[in-house]
This record gives C-alpha cells, sequence and structure tokens, in this order.
C-alpha cells in the first residue's frame, strides 16, 4: 500500500477545494452571472464539498448575494448541500482537472445531498469560478462550454487572481 | 467504443406475461408481505383493474390491508403524506403500486415516509439520502411509458413552488414489476400515444446522453425496436393484446436503459413545462423529442443518426447518407408524431398543449434547474431553452 501517495493526494485536494472556496467567494462578489445565480439560494445556505469517507471537506456559506468561504478541514461536514466525492482517488481526478465535472457526474463518481435545484445553481456558480481559475485549454476540457471571456470579464478575472492568497 | 467507466444495476424482477397479477400473492410471500397496501387512483378504480388485483388476492388468500385510490395526476407532497398515514392506520405491512407513473411515484413517496419514519417527505429530497431499507414493494404498470417500475427515481411535485422534486435513492427500486397485458388495454387511446412516446425518449436519450454504456445500449436499443413496430399499432386498436404486450414489456426496458443511462435536456424541458403549465410528462416528451434530438446533433450526432437502424430498419439506413442520418430520424419521429396526432389527437405544439406564452420564461428557467441536464451531451442555457421552448410551442 502507498500510503506517501495517498497523503500527497489528500494534501493536494484539501489545497485545491480551498482554492475553489476562496474563488467561489472572490468571484460571487465581482462576476454578475455568479452574483444572479447567488441570489437564487437562501441566506445562510451551506454548500458543503467532502470527500468519503471521512473529509477533507470546504465548507461555503451563502451570505447577501455572494458566497462566503468558511474553509476547509480534515473532517467529513454537513451543510444544506453537500458534494460528495466517493473516493480520494475520485476526487483527485477532478478537483485536479483530469475529470470534467459533468463527467463525474455521468461516471458517478460523485454524490449529492440535498436539493437537486440548488445543486444545479450550485454547479453553475463552480463552473464559472472553474473558467476564471483555470487557463483557457484546461477550462475547455473541464467545461462543457466555454465561458465568454469578455475585457471586462478578464480585468475582473486579474482581479480575483490579485486577491486570491488574501 | 466503452466509456471511462461506468455503472449498471438492475435489481426489480420481471415477472411478464398472461395472467402474470395472478403471481402477486406469491411475489409478496417472498417478500414476507402479508398486508399490501394498494395505491392507485380512480380511474383505474373505476376501469375495473382493482378488481383483477383482488381476485388474485383473494385466489391467494392474502388480505389486501386498505386501498389508497386518491392518486392525482401529478403526485404531489401533500398527497404522500396523507396516504402514509393511511397506510400506518391500517397496520400494513408493504406497498403494491396499480398504476402509471403518477401513482407508481407517490408509493414510492409513500415508502420512504413509512421506513423513514418523518412526517413530511421534502425533508429527505435529493440523492442519496435514504439509508433504511425499504417496505416489500411491488409494482404493476398500467401505462407503457414511465418505467417507473424498474427506477431508482420518484419525482413527487411541489405545487407550492411550481416544480417536480426529484428523490433518487438505490433504495427506492421495487422488488418486483408485474407485466401484465390485462393492466393496459383499458388505456385510452391518447395516453397510450403519449406514455408511448415517454417511453421513446427515455430510451432514445439514454442511447445518447453521457452516462450511456453497452448495458444501457442494450435495453435501449430493444425497447426503440418495440416501440417504433407497436406503438401506432397499439393506439390504433387497444384491444391488440399483442401490441399491449410488446409496449408493456418495451416501456421497463426503456426504464432500466434510462435508470442506467439518464435521460438529458429533453427530459428538463418535460419536467419544467410539467410543473409550470402542467402538460402532461408524456405529451411533453412528444413535442420535445424532435427538438431536443435536432439541439444534440453538434454534439452527439453520431449516436443518433446509429438510432436510424433501430427505429426504421436495415433499409432505410442503408439508403441514408451517414451525415444525414440524425435528420431522417427526426422526421421519422415527426412522421410517427402526426400518425399518433391522427389516430389519438396527441398534441403536436406546445400551443396545443396549452401553455401559454407567459409562462415561457419560467419554464426555461426552471428547465436550467433540472437534475436530468447534466447528464445531456450539449450545455444549454436560459437563452437556448427559451429558443427550444418557443420551437415546441410553434412547431417550427
Amino acid at each position: 500500500m502507498n500510503y506517501g501517495s495517498n497523503k500527497f493526494k489528500r494534501s493536494t485536494v484539501k489545497f485545491v477545494m480551498g482554492l475553489l472556496g476562496k474563488a467561489l467567494e472572490k468571484v460571487s462578489t465581482v462576476d454578475e452571472e455568479v452574483r444572479n445565480e447567488a441570489g437564487a439560494l437562501p441566506d445562510g445556505f451551506i454548500a458543503v464539498m467532502t470527500i468519503l469517507p471521512n473529509g477533507p471537506s470546504m465548507r461555503a456559506k451563502k451570505e447577501g448575494d455572494h458566497f462566503k468561504y468558511l474553509g476547509t478541514s480534515n473532517l467529513r461536514e454537513d451543510g444544506d448541500l453537500v458534494v460528495m466525492f466517493k473516493n480520494l482517488e475520485s476526487a483527485f481526478m477532478i478537483l485536479t482537472g483530469q475529470l470534467s465535472t459533468h463527467r463525474a457526474y455521468a461516471q458517478h463518481r460523485v454524490s449529492v445531498k440535498g436539493d437537486i435545484v440548488k445543486a444545479m445553481i450550485f454547479t453553475r456558480c463552480l463552473n464559472v469560478v472553474q473558467a476564471y481559475l483555470f487557463p483557457g485549454p484546461l477550462a475547455n476540457l473541464v467545461l462543457k462550454r466555454k465561458l465568454p471571456m469578455p475585457l471586462n470579464r478578464q480585468l475582473k478575472r486579474l482581479q480575483v487572481f490579485l486577491t486570491l492568497p488574501f | 467504443m466503452l466509456p471511462e467507466y461506468f455503472e449498471f444495476f438492475a435489481p426489480v424482477k420481471i415477472v411478464s406475461g398472461k395472467k402474470a397479477v395472478e403471481n402477486l400473492p406469491y411475489e409478496l410471500d417472498q417478500l414476507q408481505a402479508k398486508r399490501p397496501f394498494i395505491v392507485t387512483d380512480k380511474g383505474i378504480e373505476q376501469a375495473g383493474l382493482i378488481d383483477i388485483i383482488r381476485k388474485a388476492m383473494d385466489a391467494g388468500e392474502m388480505e389486501i390491508g386498505a386501498v389508497f385510490d386518491g392518486t392525482p395526476p401529478d403526485s404531489s407532497i401533500a398527497v404522500v403524506n396523507e396516504a402514509a398515514k393511511i397506510y400506518k392506520d391500517n397496520n400494513c405491512d408493504s406497498i403494491v403500486a396499480v398504476g402509471g407513473g403518477s401513482v407508481i411515484d407517490t408509493a414510492k413517496g409513500i415508502n420512504i415516509v413509512i421506513t423513514e419514519g418523518v412526517d413530511d417527505i421534502s425533508k429527505l429530497m435529493g440523492a442519496e439520502v435514504l439509508k433504511k431499507p425499504m417496505k416489500p414493494f411491488i409494482v404493476i404498470p398500467t401505462t407503457a411509458g414511465t418505467g417507473s417500475e424498474v427506477t431508482l427515481v420518484a419525482m413527487i411535485s411541489n405545487p407550492e413552488e411550481d416544480v417536480k422534486m426529484p428523490f433518487t435513492s438505490y433504495r427506492l427500486f421495487p422488488n418486483a414489476a408485474i407485466i401484465d397485458p390485462r393492466m393496459t388495454m383499458t388505456m385510452p387511446p391518447k395516453i397510450t400515444a403519449a406514455t408511448g412516446m415517454d417511453a421513446l425518449t427515455h430510451a432514445i436519450e439514454a442511447y445518447y446522453c453521457n452516462q450511456k454504456n453497452p448495458f444501457s445500449d442494450a435495453y435501449a436499443i430493444t425497447a426503440i425496436k418495440m416501440i417504433s413496430q407497436y406503438l401506432a399499432r397499439a393506439v390504433k386498436n387497444g384491444k391488440d393484446e399483442e401490441a399491449r404486450y410488446v409496449m408493456a414489456n418495451a416501456a421497463t426496458i426503456a426504464g432500466i436503459a434510462f435508470s442506467n443511462s439518464m435521460v438529458g435536456a429533453i427530459h428538463s424541458l418535460g419536467h419544467a413545462t410539467g410543473g409550470v403549465a402542467h402538460v402532461p410528462h408524456g405529451v411533453a416528451m412528444s413535442i420535445f423529442l424532435p427538438v431536443g434530438l435536432e439541439y444534440n446533433i453538434p454534439k452527439s450526432g453520431k449516436y443518433i443518426g446509429e438510432l436510424l437502424l433501430y427505429f426504421a430498419g436495415p433499409e432505410e439506413y442503408a439508403k441514408t447518407r451517414e451525415d444525414q442520418r440524425p435528420y431522417r430520424l427526426i422526421e421519422l419521429i415527426n412522421k410517427l408524431r402526426e400518425e399518433l396526432h391522427e389516430l389519438s389527437g396527441l398534441p403536436l405544439t406546445l400551443k396545443e398543449a396549452g401553455v401559454k406564452e407567459d409562462q415561457f420564461e419560467e419554464i426555461a428557467e426552471h428547465t436550467l434547474n433540472d437534475g436530468a441536464l447534466m447528464f445531456n451531451p450539449r450545455d444549454l442555457n436560459k437563452e437556448e431553452a427559451l429558443e427550444l421552448v418557443k420551437k415546441a410551442y410553434y412547431g417550427k
């Protein structure tokens, strides 16, 4: 058994989930599309990404018209909507861009607890976040559709990148 | 050729054929059930179909716990909660659904409420939330369309929000489906046509959407062949026992296909139209099928084209140029729809189905929030959904 490899993968997925969470907060404050989507979720709504059986997890909360990143943990967390990666390997493939979200769902690698309507809204928000984060060719592989990136969105993207470490 | 990963699960025992209903007491006994709760609707009771069940239960010396015939055309949270109370009051220990999609989904909902011990089903919405083993559950379909007798999904309306809520869990699979041609013989032509088109849509979407796999393909192809040959026959003459029998099985086979390769945008549009404008699901499927197929040609034209072979036969397939096959399939599906329209009055457009123009926006919005959209090969945004709704409304 290669525990070293698992440790590396756990650290990687936790790091990427944290990055996604932070980016979700930043993008939802600047991007109108994500703000509109977030607006349809109830205030205080908690979305969780977790890896079965026991974490790590990432939590985000809807506040006003945007998301607030609540951090990552090494545990399995609960929320109003829980996106569960069925195992570490699946999480690693999805979070490192080797497997797109829609393919992951098609391949049963992800299970969802909660209202499906809200899951669809959250997924669309994450799609935009991924389009902000990933370079064009990778985003094209991961997403079903290329997100339009006019100049004002490019500037917002730059703003997200500059503020992401903080 | 093969997807890099797939899953396939078809755990429902199929009991199919002449006098199959007489096996109901035996199947219940196998599940150690003694007092089944029969879930049905008034139309089915009036058509005398519950009498067939009563006779079979009498012959099998088994008592019926209670009969609930209050299922409306659109199963709702309130009905599920009300029926679950009757189940408890009558000390039932199992559920038998006798009906179409709404009845079967209501029965699944009752099973959730009883098993999980909650008073309100909306607390358990979502995928894979259910953890406890369900009560014994047998389905006897009286329509040939929904496939719900072999699926892990229950769609239950939330009238307050005009949406259909999906409940999905491997625990929702019935233990057995009893397919008896007697049970679909009384179905009126229009419902035969609509439910048949629903089954066809299940099989077609299962074949080209993102979860397609070699097992689901085999089921989808078989169902498409059977439906293309027998649907119009069953609509034309409801007493045609062979056509009824083939269609009842085809619907179940298509159900297995889409239970393992989830449907896509056509169903999302249909669910949204059902939720907002109360268009019966089969009618919506028939209207959106050609529209949704055309939309998906840029991404899945190859698979859609392959279906021409199974829908129209080898001669038609061979004489049609490869790049024209998806379009030819759509033409032939439209021809079938027109035939069904003439035979039964099945609406060809959303306009004929009673949808209003001021409902377009809401239908498009709800379409985007339907879970099936995740499995559609081509992405769909609100503007595109709106275009498809308009196309389905005006018929061009």
